[in-house]
């Protein structure tokens, strides 16, 4: 057998390695988003119990912002074992490729984290909707008004596809919309080798001025091409009509354009973290 | 040679070159001392050695393998036991084995067992409750029992009492295999003394003595006397006499190496690996 060619044997152990060396992360993690989220329902089912309804959409609208920080400090936190130079040593000595190390790290974080999350947020929502339940009859005992508050059966599905439900744009708004939800993944992942224990707020900042830089675009093209207007109040106003030519059916030019490099640009990140852990030195 | 190094240049970033055309070899087998000052680039040379960092030019060799590649195959041949490296607490000395050793095709669990009730540690203690020393040996236990074909140990008897500095010696050679090669780093002479068979210094960028323990005890003597010998290669006051090392003629016994005067005279630039095998060379020419 060849020793260098990708091995289970070994990928299993890089596993029972990032499970075993971290397994207060993962296992506060997964505790702690359970608490965290069942607590937050509880206090928000509490906050709004003499109104009428909680619905679907709000269960949708928490569970993309709390994806948000997932993504902050579960994705964020990739290749931990690179950020000091003693465990860089433990870490690269391991007997692995390269490749194998990056499965590990683009399975957990990428991939095993955002299942995890949905799973505990469903279960979240399940437990606190009972906890409420329960809560009802105390509250009636003590002869306060009754809980008037309805919620909603969560319907996973909507939860997890609300494009399909709720937006009805064109195909390749939903490519410039994957592809930057995509983009900043990538860079949260890659960030983790790039910027180490500052990655949870130096990447972030990266990807804000990255998207302040494709706002700015329009604008200074327009300053570029027209010229800077004299009235200041229109100095921030693009002066050219960014919505022609159309590319596609109703897809303008540049909305294309920043689709195709926001995918691209995602695949780059992946490649210069594999390229990152390679050439790691220590 | 198993270990190969062919004009090596390095530096860290923003820093002066500490290597620069190093040339480097170790036979199979070998159990080699690298004795050097404090930044003299011991560490930062058995990092290179292990593919932990990469040379700015030059080639670096174990057996087929080159380091930089940090391939598998070479990955489970070598074990570097580092000075500082980061170790996971919370786990016991057996966990830890279980975990790590899965790594090494070659580990032996019960070797593993062996060399630690050698160093009177048991499996079921958790690292975080153990001294510095005594997770060195754990390390050291460790290390020995990958069978690994290269090790490096740098610094190894660091943090060891003086009973276990003996234990060690005593495990090192008790479980090294013949086709092992093992390069330790080290300041502390006097640890590595009986259980080297080979000596590398390495000064200003350069291996400046490479050479065998037995050729070595061949061609020099090393002696004290009340006076300053006339015919001394090197010599270093001592008490009220000297310390000295001199050339060794045919009929005079072997003399016992002194390692730390040896080194001393490398770094005083009074030997070298030319002027000591010099008349040796050119008999062979």
């Amino acid at each position: 057998m060849n020793a260098n060619a990708i091995s289970a044997r070994r990928i299993i152990n890089l596993f029972r390695f990032e499970f075993s060396i971290h397994r207060k992360f993962y296992e506060m993690g997964i505790l702690g988003i359970f608490f965290i989220i069942t607590g937050l329902f509880v206090l928000i089912f509490f906050a709004n119990r003499y109104t009428t309804t909680f619905g679907q959409s709000q269960f949708t609208l928490l569970f993309y912002v709390e994806l948000l920080f997932l993504v902050f400090f579960g994705v964020g936190f990739s290749f931990v074992d690179l950020r000091t130079k003693r465990s860089s040593l433990v870490y690269l000595s391991m007997p692995g490729l390269a490749t194998e190390k990056y499965f590990v790290q683009f399975f957990t974080r990428v991939l095993m984290f955002p299942v995890l999350f949905t799973v505990m947020y469903i279960l979240s929502i399940s437990v606190s909707k009972n906890l409420f339940r329960m809560s009802d009859f105390t509250t009636t005992d003590v002869g306060t008004s009754s809980v008037l508050l309805v919620i909603d059966n969560l319907d996973i599905w909507e939860m997890l596809v609300p494009f399909y439900y709720y937006w009805n744009k064109s195909a390749m708004a939903y490519f410039f919309l994957f592809g930057i939800a995509g983009l900043f993944i990538s860079l949260m992942f890659s960030g983790g080798i790039i910027f180490g224990k500052w990655n949870s707020l130096l990447m972030p900042l990266v990807f804000i001025s990255f998207c302040g830089l494709i706002a700015c675009t329009p604008v200074v093209l327009s300053w570029i091409v027209v010229g800077i207007p004299e009235d200041p109040s229109k100095i921030f106003t693009p002066q050219i009509h960014f919505r022609q030519p159309k590319f596609f059916e109703n897809t303008p030019l540049l909305l294309f354009v920043f689709t195709v490099l926001a995918w691209v640009a995602m695949v780059f990140f992946y490649w210069i973290t594999y390229l990152k852990l390679k050439e790691r030195e220590v | 040679m198993i270990v190969s190094v062919k004009d090596l240049n390095f530096s860290y970033r923003k820093r002066p070159m500490l290597f620069e055309g190093l040339q480097w070899s170790v036979p199979e087998g070998s159990v080699v001392g690298l004795l050097g000052k404090n930044g003299a680039g011991k560490s930062t040379l058995l990092h290179l050695l292990s593919g932990l960092l990469f040379p700015k030019s030059g080639t670096i060799n174990l057996g087929q393998h080159i380091p930089k590649d940090r391939r598998p195959a070479f990955l489970e041949e070598i074990f570097f036991l580092a000075d500082d490296a980061a170790y996971p607490g919370n786990m016991s000395i057996g966990e830890y084995q279980k975990l790590m050793g899965a790594f090494y095709p070659a580990f032996d669990s019960s070797q593993f067992d062996q060399i630690l009730s050698d160093f009177g540690l048991e499996k079921k203690v958790k690292l975080n409750e153990l001294s510095l020393g005594e997770r060195k040996k754990v390390f050291l236990s460790f290390g020995l029992s990958t069978n690994c074909r290269f090790l490096l140990f740098d610094e190894p008897t660091n943090g060891l009492d003086i009973p276990s500095k003996s234990v060690f010696r005593k495990v090192v050679a008790g479980n090294l295999k013949d086709e092992q090669t093992l390069i330790i780093s080290t300041h502390l002479v006097a640890d590595v003394e009986k259980l080297i068979d080979r000596v590398a210094i390495l000064n200003a960028g350069k291996i400046q003595l490479d050479a065998d323990l037995l050729e070595l005890s061949d061609h020099l003597l090393f002696g004290n006397s009340s006076s300053l010998p006339d015919d001394g290669l090197y010599a270093e006051k001592f008490g009220t006499g000297y310390q000295f090392i001199r050339s060794r003629k045919e009929q005079e016994a072997q003399t016992p190496i002194s390692l730390e005067l040896l080194f001393n005279a490398v770094l005083n630039k009074s030997l070298s690996s030319n002027s000591i095998f010099q008349t040796q060379n050119a008999e062979v020419l």
